[in-house]
Parts: structure tokens; C-alpha cells; sequence
């Protein structure tokens, strides 16, 4: 482990203390008070075959690690739109194949506070500017971003599912 | 002895004197001679002095193609020969002459005034015209008429004055980069599972992540 992951553990430990209330759904919790590089969630993507945990904030520090969380956006469980960033092709590259994902498939995140499942509905390449993607659009939604095409970083690969069932305590 | 010392001193000063007298013959005096800043060596070219040749001063009247520079001879460094007294044209010191020789047989000579006025027209026998031969750009209005024996044609130029200077513009301020801000994003709806909870307030980016 490097220097850095060793202080992103020493923070997640720091975001662990956040109170773990089930049933209650982070109550008193928001994106833009977790400190960066703490873990967010848990993502499964069962097209993508990925399993791992997401932390706050998309800076190269932190999107090393793995898929990393808008703090602009909301949590996941909050009203309006959850983003996920994450590699394509370098480091952990968990979104290697997002363009394998299809309407209809599930994204399962889970936090402390519940477990949230999401089904895509629509894949779009926007530019890089193009942050309108992150706006709320009037009910839970969770995007994934991703450089593309692969080993470029001259668009963005953007995936849009909508949140399904009922929330579901975390395990 | 004595005889022969004096007569020693008579003939070195008889020589002497034949020297002295020999010099002052020949010395043609402050200024004088062909070879005293004259370049030109003809007899009808006058000694002058400290300059210039003398048939290169002043002459400017119609039919001495040479010349430039003085308007009148008198004025001159010269003080002899060709350049004092000819009777040309007196021009005025704010007159501005140009002269203007057409390959054809067009010899127009144009005198441009500080004024729109016409200063000198030059009647040239049996010349033709040259469309635009006698065009003359100046920052006022300037008029050349040419009367020739077969056509007469007046041709009027007016060339405004060049403006070189463009006016002071003030840059345009740079418009800023469209961002497209995410509305509701830091500020999110609470919903009625999810009173209570904080929003967040994070910055929104203005590009999205750099996931290559």
C-alpha cells in the first residue's frame, strides 16, 4: 500500500465514524461534508464484473483508487442524480467496458445507510464539458463517467440508470 | 675671399627672389581653378567654391534639364559661371516642384502648390496625353492641366490624404468560457425519506472527471 492509500485508510476510518444509523439513511450526512478520499459506497456492476468501493471526490489521488464520487452530486439514496467517475484503461480501470452496458442492466451501491439498486436506461458521448450531465433530474439517478474513446481522454462515456425498489439495509 | 663670399650671397639672393616671384605667379588664389571643389572640369564652368559643380546648381527652368535643389542660382554656393543670372521661374519657398518625363513624348512639368491652385501649365506641342502619366498624389487637391496642339484634356487627381492611423478600438473583452453550471446538484430537493439530510455543497466542476 502506498503512501497516499495508507492516508486515504487513516481517512476512511475517519469517515467511518460517520454514525451508522440503518434505517435511517445517512441521516445528517452530505457528499460536500465527506472528506475526500473517504469511501462512499460499494459498486457492484455485474456486466462490468466489478465489485469495488467507490471514494469521495475525482481527483487523480483518489480515482487511482477506483471509481470516484462527484462531491458536486448527491449521495446515493438522495434525491437528484449520483455520479461516479472512473478509469478506463489506467490503474484499476473499473469502467474498462462501460460501453458494455446495456438498458436494462442493474448497478447495486451500497453504503452504510442502505443498499440502492439502479437500472440504466440510456448511454450518451458528451464532451468533456458537457457537466450537464450531473444535473438533477428530478428523481434518483446515478450516472457513471468515463474517458472515451479507450486510451483517450477526448470525450466522455456516460451511463444513466434510474433507481429501483426499495431501499434495502445494508449487509 | 671677400669677393667671392659676396658674391655667394648675391646669387642665393637673386635665387631666392626668382623663387618667391615664381610662387606668386602661380598661385592661383583662394578659390580659384577648376580643381578647387569643382567637378567640372569645362571652361564654360566657372571656378567656384566649397561645393557642389557649378552646372548643378539651381538650374531648373525649362530646357536646362539639370540642376536641383536651388530654386534660384543666386542662391547658391556658386558665385560664377552658368548658375547667376538665368531667368527662370521664381518659385516660392513653400512651392514644391516636380518634374515628370513620359517615355512617349509627354514632357509635363507639374508644379504642386500647398494650395488647390493651379501654379504652372505647361503647353506641350503635339503631345498626346498619357492616361494618369501625370497623376500626382498629394494630401490636398491638386489640378495638372496638359494643352496639347491635337486633344486638350485636363486631368483633375484628387487623392485624399492617406489615413495610416487606425482608430484607437477597445478590445473586446473575452467572453468567458461557457460552463454549464449544474443546477439543483449542490442544493438537491429533500424528499420526505430524506428530511434531515444535509446538502452538498461542493463546487460544481466544470469539466467532467479525467478518467483516461
Amino acid at each position: 500500500m502506498t503512501g497516499l492509500a495508507a492516508v486515504l485508510a487513516a481517512i476512511n476510518i475517519a469517515a467511518a465514524t460517520v454514525a451508522h444509523a440503518p434505517g435511517r439513511e445517512h441521516a445528517g450526512l452530505a457528499a460536500g461534508r465527506l472528506r475526500l478520499g473517504a469511501r462512499v459506497a460499494m459498486l457492484s456492476i455485474p456486466r462490468l464484473h466489478f465489485d469495488g468501493a467507490a471514494h469521495q471526490g475525482i481527483a487523480a489521488p483518489v480515482l487511482a483508487l477506483g471509481p470516484g464520487h462527484y462531491p458536486s452530486t448527491a449521495l446515493p439514496g438522495q434525491p437528484g442524480t449520483t455520479a461516479f467517475a472512473g478509469h478506463r484503461v489506467t490503474h484499476t480501470h473499473p469502467f474498462l467496458h462501460i460501453n458494455d452496458l446495456r438498458n436494462g442492466d442493474v448497478i447495486t451501491v451500497t453504503t452504510q445507510w442502505g443498499r440502492f439498486r439502479y437500472r440504466v436506461y440510456r448511454e450518451r458521448i458528451v464532451a468533456v464539458t458537457n457537466v450537464s450531465v450531473l444535473s438533477d433530474v428530478g428523481y434518483q439517478q446515478l450516472v457513471l463517467t468515463a474517458c472515451h474513446p479507450p486510451h483517450t481522454a477526448l470525450k466522455r462515456y456516460v451511463v444513466f440508470a434510474r433507481r429501483v425498489g426499495r431501499v434495502q439495509a445494508a449487509r | 675671399m671677400n669677393k667671392r663670399a659676396v658674391g655667394a650671397i648675391c646669387a642665393a639672393l637673386v635665387f631666392a627672389a626668382g623663387v618667391m616671384t615664381a610662387v606668386a605667379l602661380a598661385d592661383p588664389g583662394n578659390g580659384q581653378g577648376v580643381n578647387n571643389g569643382d567637378t567640372d572640369p569645362t571652361a564654360s564652368c566657372q571656378p567656384s567654391y566649397g561645393g557642389d559643380p557649378c552646372i548643378h546648381n539651381g538650374n531648373s527652368a525649362p530646357g536646362t534639364a539639370k540642376g536641383h535643389g536651388n530654386c534660384e542660382d543666386d542662391r547658391g554656393k556658386g558665385n560664377n559661371g552658368n548658375d547667376n543670372g538665368n531667368d527662370r521661374l521664381p518659385c516660392a519657398a513653400t512651392t514644391a516642384q516636380t518634374t515628370t518625363t513620359v517615355p512617349t513624348t509627354v514632357h509635363t512639368t507639374t508644379t504642386v502648390p500647398t494650395t488647390s491652385t493651379v501654379h504652372t501649365t505647361t503647353t506641350v506641342p503635339g503631345a498626346t496625353t498619357a492616361p494618369g502619366a501625370t497623376t500626382t498624389t498629394v494630401a490636398t487637391t491638386t489640378t495638372t492641366a496638359v494643352a496639347g496642339a491635337a486633344t486638350t484634356s485636363v486631368a483633375t487627381t484628387t487623392t485624399p490624404a492617406a489615413t495610416t492611423t487606425a482608430p484607437l478600438v477597445p478590445p473586446a473583452a473575452k467572453p468567458k468560457p461557457s460552463t454549464t453550471q449544474v443546477s439543483g446538484a449542490s442544493t438537491p430537493p429533500a424528499s420526505p425519506k430524506t428530511s434531515g439530510v444535509l446538502a452538498a455543497h461542493s463546487p460544481s466542476p466544470t469539466q467532467l472527471a479525467f478518467t483516461p
